[in-house]
């Protein structure tokens, strides 16, 4: 039997299995600190009184889950990139697996800037705000991915069509970025500027941590949906020998040499 | 509680429940497949 593809590396082993316990730790700890040590932000005045904006704690989930979002979709481009330049299938399994978890992040996107959205301005959504709008049409973008990828018969001329469409795609994530800079309307809040920070001290602290928690995250699922679609891609479905955890999955790649060398 | 408190709670749940979701459907298929996180196959 064949291998998926060649054995990691000792490091690259490490450096997923770091992912996970950043992941493990960076996320729940984000949850904490957002609401045990980050202050209560506040708006507006109420009687002369400012009012605790108990709310603004969705953005501590809110904005990392964005982020992680834009990372998905951007390796998403750079296997698409990397498919283009080299040809190799895995990429256009890693690409697929990008796009794919990077629309999982984006609906959760979507979905928390609605709740938050409506605590804060008294609506779902805002047609007017510029930065919803290129989040939209980025999520809508990638959306139209997989109605692409699967019109077309699997083979080359798909991966191909795939791989160009991701790439073109990316080009979206600076713009949805930065369209909150050069919005006409400014409904939307701007809290990372170098004019003077919005956050404060734990503010920030809560904020980078949970950006690295939700990208650690990020990684971990990419990897995972990785491994699932190259297996299905190749037709390696061995319900009989299925491992029962992750850590005996771990424990089968100990020895990835001996993986190969039994191929 | 402080006011607005169900649009966290809604927020925090929904993006749990989602994820955690995800992960599940993902380990499982993983696990049918027999397959391992990182791509190693066992031959």
């Amino acid at each position: 039997m064949q291998p998926v593809f060649a054995p990691r590396t000792s490091r690259a082993r490490v450096s997923h299995r770091l992912a996970r316990v950043l992941a493990l730790v960076l996320v729940p700890l984000t949850l904490v600190l957002a609401f045990a040590w980050a202050p209560m932000a506040t708006i507006g005045l109420v009687g002369g009184e400012a009012q605790d904006d108990f709310p603004q704690k969705i953005f501590y989930l809110h904005v990392p889950i964005a982020f992680a979002a834009y990372l998905c979709f951007a390796a998403g481009a750079w296997n698409g990139m990397l498919y283009l330049l080299k040809g190799r299938e895995d990429y256009d399994v890693r690409s697929y697996a990008g796009v794919h978890s990077g629309l999982v992040f984006g609906t959760l996107v979507l979905l928390t800037g609605a709740i938050w959205a409506k605590a804060a301005w008294g609506v779902w959504w805002n047609w007017g705000d510029r930065q919803l709008l290129v989040f939209l049409t980025l999520y809508l973008f990638y959306g139209a991915y997989f109605v692409l990828r699967f019109s077309i018969e699997p083979g080359r001329a798909r991966e191909k069509a795939s791989a160009v469409y991701a790439v073109v795609g990316v080009a979206l994530v600076p713009l949805s970025f930065l369209a909150i800079r050069i919005a006409d309307t400014l409904i939307h809040p701007i809290v990372l500027t170098s004019d003077g920070d919005r956050l404060t001290g734990p503010m920030w602290g809560t904020f980078l941590v949970g950006v690295a928690g939700f990208f650690a995250l990020a990684i971990v699922m990419l990897q995972l949906e990785v491994a699932g679609k190259l297996r299905a891609s190749r037709g390696w479905v061995t319900d009989d020998e299925a491992p029962d955890t992750l850590a005996a999955v771990d424990a089968a790649t100990e020895t990835p040499s001996e993986a190969v060398a039994g191929a | 509680m402080p006011e607005g408190w169900e649009s966290v709670v809604a927020a925090y749940g929904i993006s749990a429940i989602t994820l955690g979701a995800w992960f599940w459907i993902i380990l499982r298929k993983l696990q049918r497949q027999g397959a391992d996180a990182e791509g190693v196959t066992r031959g």
